[in-house]
């Protein structure tokens, strides 16, 4: 089985870009934006890390069941779409997110 | 044979090619993973051991040389080919799975002393932070550092893995990828609800502003939502695996869900035959026909193997 990674990725690339448009152009609020990301990454991360940790907890327990390899595909498919999502989430809270690599010492000076 | 060929998938799983996952192993070139396969060769054994073990009855009953003669070079016949040939049998399969090294049938993941650390350093900070010490932006920095670094770490082996599948690369640091892939979302998971914790407040601001929850006595244990996510999501799990399960996957699932019981039968049909041999022949020879028994019907698993893998699951 070849796992598909451009084909499941399109639909949130074009609904990320889609939705930062709209609120550039002031049709839905900035929260609206923020907060259907926030909630697309959440139902994304509880799905591929649940199925995540379900294959791992079968695997250190020795379970072997039928289920196992429609959660492998979705735990990667999903994967990918969180890794997608994180990086639009790093983009909306850019701002902040920045203050994390730099020291704040050198922010300070930025700011002065 | 099948009871330690039964846990060299950790999944379960017989894969076509190229296989779900970067333990993809196929020495025969059958398209099947060789980690699941023993239980479908023990399967496909199993119809032939009966024709095996009565024949060795025969020899042994019959006892007149040329019986024998047969016996033994049709039984040699599998020893001969796995030496030689470099078709894939039972026999090879179960020598690369165990003698490589490489691909562990249990690995060992630190699953619950990562947890546990990562919790308990959740604890001093928060402990830190309560008494004034640590700033909440410090705080909050080191977790989101954290964080940044798990879910970095996770979603670049988890990419690599990926491309390791699809394109059927097969390295050396393929176990160790997995298993820093596995190591580093364990700390994304944590950190991830660690992060929920940091920022409740606009957590449950989301749901305010996107539902138009005000009253959050529904969601006021994070439990509930967690629970009604989950049994969504497993509703949306079970329901394509369901509607898989019409398609190709039906013979799969059936290949392992009957191969675990086939091959009880087949032991069981292997301790008939050699207590048939033993009742009429010495010890000397029940010895070799049990061993040509097995033999044989590895050959046989060869010859499936190489007319044609997909028709081991039918049977």
């Amino acid at each position: 089985m070849v796992y598909d990674v451009i084909l499941p990725a399109i639909p949130f690339i074009g609904g990320y870009a889609l939705t930062y448009s709209l609120y550039k152009m002031d049709i839905i609020k900035r929260s609206i934006h923020i907060n259907v990301w926030n909630l697309i990454i959440l139902l994304a991360f509880i799905i591929s890390g649940g199925a995540g940790f379900l294959l791992l907890i079968f695997m250190e327990l020795g379970i072997k069941l039928p289920i196992n390899q429609p959660l492998l595909y979705w735990h990667v498919e999903l994967g990918v779409t969180l890794a997608l999502v994180t990086i639009f989430h790093v983009h909306t809270y850019w701002k902040s997110a920045r203050t994390m690599f730099l020291a704040a010492k050198r922010r300070s000076k930025n700011k002065t | 044979m099948s009871g330690a060929c039964a846990l060299s998938c950790p999944y379960g799983l017989s894969c076509t090619a190229p296989g779900q996952c970067p333990r993809y192993v196929d020495s025969g070139g059958d398209g099947i993973c060789d980690l699941g396969q023993p239980t479908t060769s023990s399967s496909s054994a199993e119809s032939t051991s009966y024709d095996n073990s009565d024949s060795s009855t025969s020899a042994s009953t019959t006892s007149t040389s040329q019986d024998q003669t047969d016996t033994s070079s049709s039984a040699s016949a599998g020893p001969v080919n796995n030496s030689s040939d470099t078709n894939a049998s039972a026999v090879a399969d179960q020598g690369n799975g165990i003698d490589n090294g490489s691909l562990p049938d249990d690995p060992q993941y630190f699953t619950l002393p990562v947890s546990m650390l990562l919790i308990g350093l959740y604890l001093i900070t928060h402990f830190l932070f309560s008494k004034g010490i640590l700033s909440r932006q410090k705080h909050r920095r080191i977790w989101n550092l954290l964080i940044t670094a798990g879910i970095a770490g996770s979603g670049i082996t988890g990419i690599l893995l990926i491309l390791f599948i699809n394109l059927s690369i097969k390295t050396a640091l393929n176990p160790s990828v997995t298993f820093w892939h596995v190591e580093l979302s364990i700390l994304m998971v944590i950190g991830t609800l660690i992060h929920l914790h940091l920022y409740r407040k606009p957590f449950r601001n989301m749901f305010r502003v996107l539902f138009g929850v005000k009253n959050f006595k529904v969601f006021k244990k994070p439990v509930s939502i967690l629970a009604v996510v989950i049994v969504i999501s497993m509703a949306v799990v079970s329901g394509q695996y369901l509607s898989s399960v019409d398609g190709d996957d039906t013979s799969k699932v059936n290949g392992t869900s009957n191969n675990t019981s086939t091959s009880n039968q087949y032991q069981d049909s292997l301790n008939k035959s050699s207590s048939t041999v033993q009742s009429s022949s010495s010890d000397v020879q029940t010895y070799d026909t049990t061993g040509d028994v097995q033999d044989t019907t590895t050959t046989t698993t060869t010859t499936t193997t190489s007319s044609g893998g997909n028709g081991k699951n039918k049977s």
